[in-house]
């Protein structure tokens, strides 16, 4: 073919096009997705979690005034109620305004470290001004639970913390310190949402590093990396995808007041709905963008459905072990490990398969391609 | 022979060679200005712990303290010395010394239009492009000279023919012509773009730009050395590549071509284009005549036919040498996009010869690599890659089975050395995905990389690609 031909060829193919259809940019309808989370899913679950801290805040006020079993036990359930509330905010932790206060490191990153908290109680280091400048071994949800929670369920010891221990007004200072350090890092994370990140993320539809694809699709792989690492792996002795002779059930999240699988359980089933864009009512989510794409998962399936059923899957491992995960380590490891492999396979499905699937780029660098 | 010398040695204008030097030397100004603005200096070669060495340049380490800085320092004077013609053949030996120790410094960071600027301003240190519209000529540095032999120009069309028709090469394969992928997953994802984006929600569309981008790699050398279709030909290329830089992240390369390709006009065209860009008081100062000089024809410009003319001649004492080393570099470019026959296995996938061969957009690929190292006394670890690496090294790494292994080793050394492990093993896992294909298996996670030689032998311990039995295009929603 001549060469102005195939230029003119090429020109009418285009024309042709420019002609056929106008209206339908953006045919899924990105920003309705990205303002789905935004609106029904982000904003809601951290302001959940916000009326949770404030109420947590009461009963610890409540404690501090009248300390005895009672209000004890209103504190816990205050306490349980955050730290479940918080498991829906998790997954958006690569988010900006989550990634820039660096939320998993200061709000829930564990085990905590019982012997230094101890320490820095002992040595009446306690005050918020401490608090913040502490590893983040030493704060955030996993050391209050430290605080308020023991595996034997004897609350008449936890109350002797705060009344008759010759500490007790340190760990009063501290527990005090330890949730007005988490209300004040919420409180910045909402003002980002606020003020200026909620239009940026819902305009952003790109799939370059700053896109909103790319911040949600690595947020959820970090969540399956995090489930797969923290909550299932390194408990069961874990090291990277490789299963070590140690185990260390002391490690599970939520160890002191033995909600691991329940944790778990609600990291799973919310990503499931986060991936659906389902709030209270079923929105736009990623899962309803992947299925356009219409790609066949490792699994040999649509991707989609397979990581939604891949989902599934992890939910039977993790009822599979029981009510007590560090137990269950101990007793029963075989389950954990059973619980390990799948997770792992979602999160290749969701930090391989899905980047590959949206062509979202899976680092936050700014780069020249080629 | 006979005809192929005077091909080659025949006098032609200088004036392609002249502009194609102010040109170049303007972009290489922009591109590192660029660079120096993006703070990429500080973010790859300042920030990073560990560097992706290429075999056998293990010794290229950056420069400590501000010293890279000092680098991009000089490599900016050289480009503006290079724009004017000042100390042009001190500015472009350092331009292209510093440039490639800044590209030889990390495998993180290789682009092919980075190997092409260092192979043009190689070229360039032996041409005499500052013998026309230069400083230098005004200086009296160098003598003037306004007809030059064919192959000073002929060398750096030809390689601009090298990198169009193998990435052309390079398309024809199944992934891009008959999957169009990647495209169909970049072009997908862009479909919210302003006037154009409506396009990419067609299931045809990718398919027409993957045989369009091949049939214009394969065929645009030819469209642009033939004098009629070059208009057309070069008005393809501005379009194909500002294309291309308007829909992907791909920074200054398509101004990089666009610059290159104009080498192709003639000699009467560049006359022009030079006249144009100096104004009439500034033509003296660069060693250009007050009077319009129009570039000759071919068959009007042996030497022995203006000789005795106004028209100063430049032949070089050693053109043979040069014209001898300039085949032996063509040979080298043929010979080099086809090493990758040597390896068993997929080139997307195991990479092995993949890189200087001009292989520009060709995959989409994904990898989630993790590390372990244990030793004999039992001792275990996960490696934290970004404990070590920056977003973007990882990124490539992980993808990349020779980055792999040496980011094996320099872990196995850092365990040996600050962690107390004995003798440490390296084993990896990673699973990755390409253009479209599902997820798999990508190494052979029961070798200890750390025991594994660097070097271009065939990469064992990649694991075989495997082509998926479910087709991804069962249904249709389009």
């Amino acid at each position: 073919m001549k060469f102005n031909q195939y230029i003119i060829l090429f020109l009418s193919l285009f024309l042709s096009f420019s002609c056929g259809k106008n209206e339908d940019v953006d045919s899924f309808g990105k920003k309705e997705m990205f303002t789905n989370y935004a609106d029904n899913l982000i904003l809601p679950a951290y302001n959940a979690y916000g009326t949770s801290l404030s109420v947590l805040q009461t009963a610890l006020n409540d404690f501090k005034t009248t300390s005895n079993l009672t209000t004890l036990t209103a504190l816990q359930s205050a306490f349980l109620a955050t730290y479940e509330k918080w498991q829906f905010c998790e997954i958006y932790e690569k988010t900006d305004p989550a990634n820039n206060v660096m939320a998993i490191e200061n709000i829930n990153f564990y085990p905590t470290r019982v012997d230094s908290i101890n320490a820095y109680i002992a040595r009446n280091e306690n005050t918020t001004t401490v608090i913040k400048s502490k590893n983040k071994n030493d704060k955030g949800l996993p050391a209050i639970e430290y605080l308020l929670f023991n595996r034997t369920g004897n609350n008449q010891q936890i109350l002797d913390r705060f009344t008759t221990d010759v500490n007790a007004t340190s760990y009063k200072a501290y527990l005090t310190s330890l949730i007005a350090n988490l209300i004040e890092i919420n409180t910045t994370i909402l003002n980002e949402w606020n003020t200026s990140y909620r239009t940026s993320f819902i305009n952003n539809v790109g799939t370059d590093a700053s896109g909103s694809f790319s911040v949600l699709v690595n947020s959820i792989a970090q969540r399956a990396d995090d489930l797969k690492r923290h909550q299932v792996g390194i408990p069961a002795g874990y090291s990277g995808n490789v299963a070590t002779a140690n185990t260390y059930p002391s490690a599970s999240q939520a160890y002191y007041a033995n909600k691991s699988i329940e944790y778990m359980l609600l990291t799973l089933n919310n990503m499931k709905d986060v991936l659906n864009g389902k709030a209270t009512t079923d929105g736009k989510g990623l899962i309803d963008y992947i299925r356009t794409l219409n790609v066949t998962s490792t699994f040999g399936g649509n991707l989609a459905d397979d990581i939604l059923n891949q989902i599934d899957v992890c939910i039977t491992k993790v009822n599979a072990c029981g009510a007590d995960y560090a137990e269950t380590i101990t007793t029963d490891k075989a389950k954990a490990d059973d619980l390990f492999l799948e997770t792992k396979k979602l999160l290749i499905l969701i930090k391989v398969d899905v980047p590959s699937a949206l062509g979202v780029s899976i680092t936050y660098t700014d780069s020249d391609g080629d | 022979m006979q005809k192929i010398n005077e091909f080659l040695f025949r006098s032609v204008s200088i004036a392609p060679l002249a502009s194609f030097r102010i040109l170049f030397g303007a972009m290489l100004l922009f591109s590192t200005v660029r660079f120096w603005l993006k703070g990429w200096i500080d973010a790859l070669y300042i920030q990073p712990k560990f560097f992706f060495a290429y075999e056998g340049f293990e010794c290229i380490k950056p420069l400590s303290g501000n010293g890279m800085y000092l680098v991009f320092v000089f490599m900016i004077i050289a480009a503006i010395g290079i724009l004017l013609g000042l100390f042009y053949r001190v500015a472009i030996i350092l331009f292209f010394l510093l440039f490639t120790y800044v590209e030889l410094l990390d495998k993180t960071n290789y682009l092919n239009h980075y190997y092409f600027v260092s192979i043009i301003s190689l070229m360039l240190c032996f041409l005499p492009a500052n013998k026309y519209a230069a400083l230098d000529v005004k200086f009296g540095i160098t003598k003037k000279a306004t007809l030059i032999p064919f192959w000073c120009i002929g060398i750096i069309q030809l390689q601009i023919g090298f990198v169009y028709f193998f990435a052309g090469i390079a398309k024809i394969n199944t992934d891009w012509l008959l999957h169009a992928q990647p495209l169909k997953i970049w072009l997908k994802s862009r479909d919210f773009f302003p006037i154009i984006g409506f396009l990419f929600s067609y299931k045809i569309t990718p398919y027409i730009f993957s045989w369009f981008g091949m049939l214009f790699d394969v065929s645009i050398f030819f469209f642009l050395i033939n004098k009629k279709t070059r208009p057309f030909a070069y008005t393809a290329v501005v379009v194909f590549h500002l294309l291309t830089g308007y829909l992907f992240q791909i920074g200054v390369f398509p101004y990089v071509m666009i610059v290159a390709t104009w080498i192709f006009f003639s000699a009467e065209f560049h006359q022009k284009f030079l006249y144009f860009i100096f104004l009439d008081r500034f033509r003296n100062k660069f060693g250009m005549t007050a009077t319009k000089h129009v570039g000759e024809e071919p068959s009007r410009c042996h030497p022995e036919l203006v000789s005795g003319s106004n028209e100063s001649i430049y032949q070089p004492k050693s053109a043979s040498f040069f014209v001898l080393i300039f085949i032996l570099h063509s040979i080298i470019q043929i010979v080099l996009p086809f090493r990758y026959l040597l390896y068993p296995n997929k080139l997307f996938w195991t990479e092995q010869g993949y890189r200087f061969s001009w292989r520009v957009m060709l995959m989409e690929k994904n990898a989630y690599t993790t590390f372990v190292v244990k030793d004999k006394t039992g001792k275990i670890a996960e490696v934290r890659n970004k404990d070590y690496l920056t977003p973007q090294q990882e990124k490539q790494m992980s993808t990349q089975p020779d980055m792999i292994l040496q980011f094996a080793h320099f872990i196995a050394e850092e365990y040996n050395k600050n962690k107390g492990f004995m003798d440490a093993e390296v084993y990896v896992d990673s699973y990755a995905a390409l253009n479209g294909h599902p997820s798999q298996p990508f190494i052979d996670n029961s070798v200890d990389l750390a025991k594994q030689p660097i070097n271009f032998a065939p990469k064992k311990w990649i694991l075989p690609f495997k082509m998926e039995t479910h087709s991804s295009e069962t249904s249709e929603h389009r």
